[in-house]
């Protein structure tokens, strides 16, 4: 009973928070420099991640599906099957769920240290709106890099797969990424990138308010980090079949 | 007759089913220093967060230059905080900026200056606290009574006219602790600022204090000069005098 009361508790903060993000996101002033700098930290410093991964992802699923496709003697398919298993869903949702883990743990960590350290009650004692500082940059930092980030990796794993295909059967680029692209339609490729921005509100706001409201000393912070991860790649797993529901409600050709 | 720079009118306040602070009334004068002693978890930090609105009283009201500090707006109560320089007991730094981007930081937010203008002002004010050379320090990099300093250095960055400093000599050792001392009385002095000092250090708050009052069990329980503390009907007021002074 206490457990299920905790979680409504939980899910009514959380409810609020991110009604909170939403009316304040589009509030004067703009924290520009912060937003910048945060973007920047989710974004760019993601990158070498998201690379790395998207060639191993790649280079994995166009093993597989080449397996699979031998069988039916269609292996010129690979590059388009395997453009449409990156783009239309294990690009965006596993650049979501990387970025769950390294920027969610982080800003989880670094909310929680802030507020258990008073740092929080410092920037409201000079004057700073610290939701707006800490937590609106944040959310917003993660939508704009999330699907940036979801374009990289759909790119990396291109090339992964590109590269693990010419390895094996040497096939060249130009008909690799010909056949790649040129079945990809406007519902194939835009819809689900755009998708991330959801995950990357979700993300961010589920680790700012689990740091943001951190309590309980190193303890509170180490916890913070954790269900920041935990939350935040649960949510976007359960909202992702929404999205995709509504992407095939929206764009019935998609399939 | 001008408004008191704080006062304080029947306030309570509880966390969860502790009450921390039990009908608390008492005012400060602008321009004065007011001491406040009383043993640890007696709620006097709780009451320096209260008068900065990072707190919300569960009843009574909080004035600060006559201002209700519970019924401002956002932006009223970020217009009352850049006259307020908030020392915390842990310094609270910015672990992500250095020790002079610290400093400056209220600067950059609140003033026109130029960089060149807030670098050489926080370099000046890291100075006054014995922490030239120190600028492009991280806080990581600094003892905990260096960081306090720093911290004092940061509250003092807008030439606040309250100043609210939670345990100022915790972590310093008795001659940079005088120094530090000899700074808020100068501050004071100077710039006609009001001190709130919660202090454990006897000496310290003799130092500084014009007025102290002492919190036991959320009740204010004692206030006055220090001899008239030292006199106190109240034993325990007199006894925790007397052993601070021992130690």
């Amino acid at each position: 009973m206490k457990s299920s009361e905790a979680a409504l508790e939980w899910f009514g903060g959380m409810s609020i928070f991110s009604g909170q993000v939403l009316r304040q996101s589009f509030a004067r002033p703009v924290e520009l420099t912060e937003l910048l700098k945060q973007t920047f930290e989710i974004g760019w410093r993601s990158s070498p991640l998201i690379i790395l991964s998207g060639l191993a992802v790649g280079g994995v699923l166009s093993i597989h599906t080449r397996a699979t496709l031998e069988r039916f003697g269609a292996e010129s398919m690979i590059p388009t099957a395997l453009a449409f298993a990156v783009v239309k869903e294990t690009g965006p949702l596993v650049a979501a769920l990387l970025i769950s883990g390294r920027v969610g743990a982080g800003i989880g960590a670094e909310l929680g240290g802030m507020r258990v350290t008073e740092q929080i009650d410092a920037l409201e004692s000079l004057a700073v709106d610290s939701f707006k500082y800490l937590v609106i940059t944040r959310v917003l930092a993660c939508v704009v890099a999330l699907p940036l980030l979801t374009v990289l990796m759909n790119f990396s794993g291109l090339a992964g797969g590109f590269l693990a295909e010419t390895m094996i059967s040497g096939m060249s680029f130009s008909f690799y990424f010909h056949a790649a692209f040129s079945s990809l339609g406007f519902s194939d490729y835009i819809p689900p990138t755009l998708k991330t921005m959801v995950f990357g509100f979700i993300i961010g706001t589920v680790s700012c308010h689990l740091g943001y409201n951190a309590t309980g000393g190193a303890e509170g912070v180490g916890r913070a980090a954790t269900q920041s991860v935990v939350l935040s790649s649960m949510f976007l797993i359960i909202v992702n079949v929404i999205l995709v529901k509504f992407i095939f409600f929206l764009y019935p050709g998609a399939g | 007759m001008p408004d008191p720079a704080v006062a304080f009118d029947a306030v309570s306040k509880s966390f969860g089913s502790k009450e921390v602070l039990k009908n608390v009334t008492f005012s400060i004068a602008a321009g004065t220093a007011f001491v406040l002693l009383g043993r640890s978890g007696s709620g006097k930090s709780v009451m320096l967060k209260i008068i900065c609105g990072l707190l919300k009283v569960d009843s009574g009201s909080v004035a600060v230059h006559g201002n209700e500090i519970t019924k401002l707006d956002s932006q009223q109560l970020a217009e009352t905080r850049r006259h307020m320089g908030f020392l915390f007991q842990s310094a609270a730094l910015f672990d992500s900026l250095s020790v002079g981007e610290n400093v400056a930081f209220p600067l950059r937010r609140n003033t026109r200056k130029t960089d060149a203008e807030i670098r050489e002002q926080a370099k000046d004010l890291l100075q006054k606290v014995g922490l030239d050379g120190e600028y492009d320090h991280a806080p990581s990099q600094l003892s905990g009574g260096m960081r306090k300093r720093a911290g004092l250095a940061r509250a003092l960055a807008m030439e606040p006219s309250i100043l609210l400093i939670d345990e100022p000599s915790a972590g310093l050792d008795p001659i940079t602790s005088t120094e530090i001392d000899q700074l808020l009385v100068d501050i004071k002095t100077k710039h006609h600022a009001t001190l709130v000092v919660v202090t454990h250090n006897i000496p310290s708050a003799r130092r500084i204090a014009d007025q102290m009052a002492f919190l036991e069990d959320g009740h204010l329980v004692a206030q006055g000069t220090l001899k008239e503390l030292e006199q106190n009907e109240n034993q325990l007021v007199r006894d925790f005098l007397k052993s601070q002074q021992a130690g």
